[in-house]
């Protein structure tokens, strides 16, 4: 954008009392990532020494602790003193006192959440009355324990791909509603919707080879191993299978929803596999995911059919994850 | 009863461990070495946790390469310093573990009594100790039928009472099973219950009879 655009911005923002919760809601979702980065700071072991500001008085501490927090949020400061400027140009007051209470709120909450962190270290975990339940009824299964993994540790960047991927499928499927496209257009949907899935993956890859390492001594057939995760990623992405069913276009044959769902499982799996293959990091395995994506696409736009490229990737995905499965070390340059 | 061809481990092509040949019998074997020296990976390789070369047999038929399934079956092994995911209680991991490691209810239930697990079986690992994360890792160790266990430093973090008991189940486990045990520690062992045949030395990036 230009200098024009950003002032005709942030002028649409300060004029308008419904727009103006846009930049106040992105400062909100920045306070939220900045309390949990503190609150994984000052719980990492090799920061203990951080309690030691706890001995300080409570004024003290708020002393200390008010130009980090300053700090952290300068991007949202710089902007918010643009926002001001603007709105003092025209001149707009009710918007330059909104922007300063809302930006001296979240500084203020910020500052306050990681005072009492840091006060109530080590105080004993709250466990919800659900989850005490649940545990005295049952115990997990290896798929439930890696659902829940991903569910409880990444819900965020669960809930952004769950989102996205149900957007762009309604977003293609509603395409079928207005003009006339054959089968390739769902199958493209489904290659780019299930490519966001990469990051759950990468997880869930994590999650048996360093979080829960144990599971690599247990004796679970390969076979096992494989309709376990199969089994996860399906629940994991009912979702978009949801999308895909609900919205499933009157022009295709039907035999196209069994195979849609197998194809996208297929590509799931055929990510997972290339996982084991050589030592990597999630952006080395965004670029293996990039290449099979686009030649994924490509297939289906020479129509090759989504049954064939299914059988591709499953006749490529299981006997690497076979062999590279028990060959594969996590370690802590790779971690 | 185990028995180590061309086995090694490396690291960035660097080897870390070289065990060309070596037999280890029936029995209870205290596994020393200095901080660093390897033992941890020995362990982790020889539990098929981590990938090593050469390869490993157990009874001269099981391999741990050609029959990884059945090798992990009989195989177990609990960490020096255990670390589970936090949202899954003892009951998760011993009820899950336990069932493909082939044990029953029955089995369970005493080792959680024998052990104390049963007084936080149901809560979260994220509000255990240290010692009572090791106590669960313990446990998961004698889940089964296993013909051979791997003890990573058993001891610490372990109180009095719980060494006792530990102490008490391998005994058990030799005289009742004939399991075998590889443990390393840098306590001492009490050796009024727990005889030590053999002990075996990790030095000069191999293991040697001690």
């Amino acid at each position: 954008m230009s200098g024009v655009e950003h002032k005709a911005l942030a002028l649409s923002f300060v004029s308008s009392q419904a727009l103006i919760t846009i930049p106040i809601g992105v400062w909100l979702f920045y306070m939220v990532k900045i309390i949990r980065f503190n609150q994984s700071v000052i719980g990492a072991p090799q920061h203990e020494f951080i309690y030691t500001i706890t001995l300080l008085k409570a004024s003290e501490q708020w002393i200390a602790l008010f130009p980090i927090l300053i700090i952290q949020f300068i991007p949202a400061l710089v902007y918010a003193s643009f926002l001001i400027l603007t709105a003092y140009t025209f001149p707009l007051t009710l918007p330059i006192l909104e922007i300063i209470l809302s930006t001296g709120m979240i500084i203020i909450v910020s500052t306050a959440t990681l005072f009492v962190d840091l006060k109530y270290q080590g105080r004993e975990e709250k466990i919800t009355h659900l989850k005490k339940l649940t545990d005295t009824r049952f115990a997990k299964s290896y798929i439930q324990i890696i659902i829940e993994w991903i569910i409880r540790k990444n819900t965020v960047a669960f809930l952004g791909v769950k989102i996205s991927g149900c957007i762009i499928l309604l977003g293609i499927t509603n395409l079928y509603f207005s003009d006339a496209y054959d089968w390739r257009l769902l199958g493209m949907g489904l290659t780019i919707a299930f490519s966001g899935n990469v990051t759950l993956l990468f997880y869930l890859h994590r999650f048996e080879n360093f979080h829960f390492q144990i599971l690599r001594q247990l004796p679970l057939s390969m076979l096992r191993r494989f309709f376990t995760a199969v089994c996860a990623l399906t629940i994991l992405c009912l979702p978009e299978y949801g999308i895909v069913i609900r919205n499933f276009p009157k022009d295709l044959q039907g035999y196209m929803l069994v195979t849609s769902v197998v194809f996208s499982i297929s590509l799931l799996m055929l990510f997972y596999s290339s996982m084991y293959i050589t030592h990597t990091d999630l952006r080395k395995i965004t670029k293996i995911v990039f290449m099979i994506a686009t030649a994924e696409l490509l297939f289906i736009l020479f129509n090759v059919p989504l049954w064939l490229i299914s059988v591709l990737n499953l006749s490529v995905g299981i006997p690497v994850f076979r062999k590279y499965f028990y060959r594969y070390e996590m370690t802590r340059s790779n971690e | 009863m185990l028995s180590f061809q061309n086995f090694s481990k490396s690291y960035n092509n660097v080897p870390v461990l070289v065990v060309p040949v070596l037999h280890i019998p029936q029995g209870i074997h205290w596994i020393k070495g200095a901080n660093g020296s390897g033992k941890t990976t020995f362990f982790k390789s020889l539990a098929g946790i981590i990938p090593a070369a050469g390869d490993v047999f157990l009874d001269d038929t099981i391999s741990l390469r050609s029959d990884p399934v059945t090798f992990r079956q009989r195989v177990n092994y609990s960490e020096a310093e255990p670390v589970y995911p936090d949202f899954l209680t003892a009951k998760d991991l011993i009820r899950f573990i336990g069932k493909t490691k082939g044990s029953n209810n029955a089995q369970q239930t005493k080792l959680l009594q024998q052990l104390g697990i049963d007084a936080f079986f149901e809560k979260p690992c994220k509000t255990y100790s240290s010692g009572m994360l090791k106590k669960v890792s313990i446990a998961l160790a004698f889940l089964g039928s296993p013909k051979v266990i791997i003890l990573d430093e058993p001891l610490i973090t372990l109180d009095t009472n719980a060494r006792n008991v530990l102490f008490h189940l391998i005994h058990e486990s030799v005289m009742e099973y004939h399991t075998t045990f590889l443990i390393s520690s840098h306590q001492s062992i009490e050796e009024r219950i727990v005889k030590i045949t053999r002990t075996f030395c990790i030095e000069n990036k191999t293991i040697v009879p001690a």
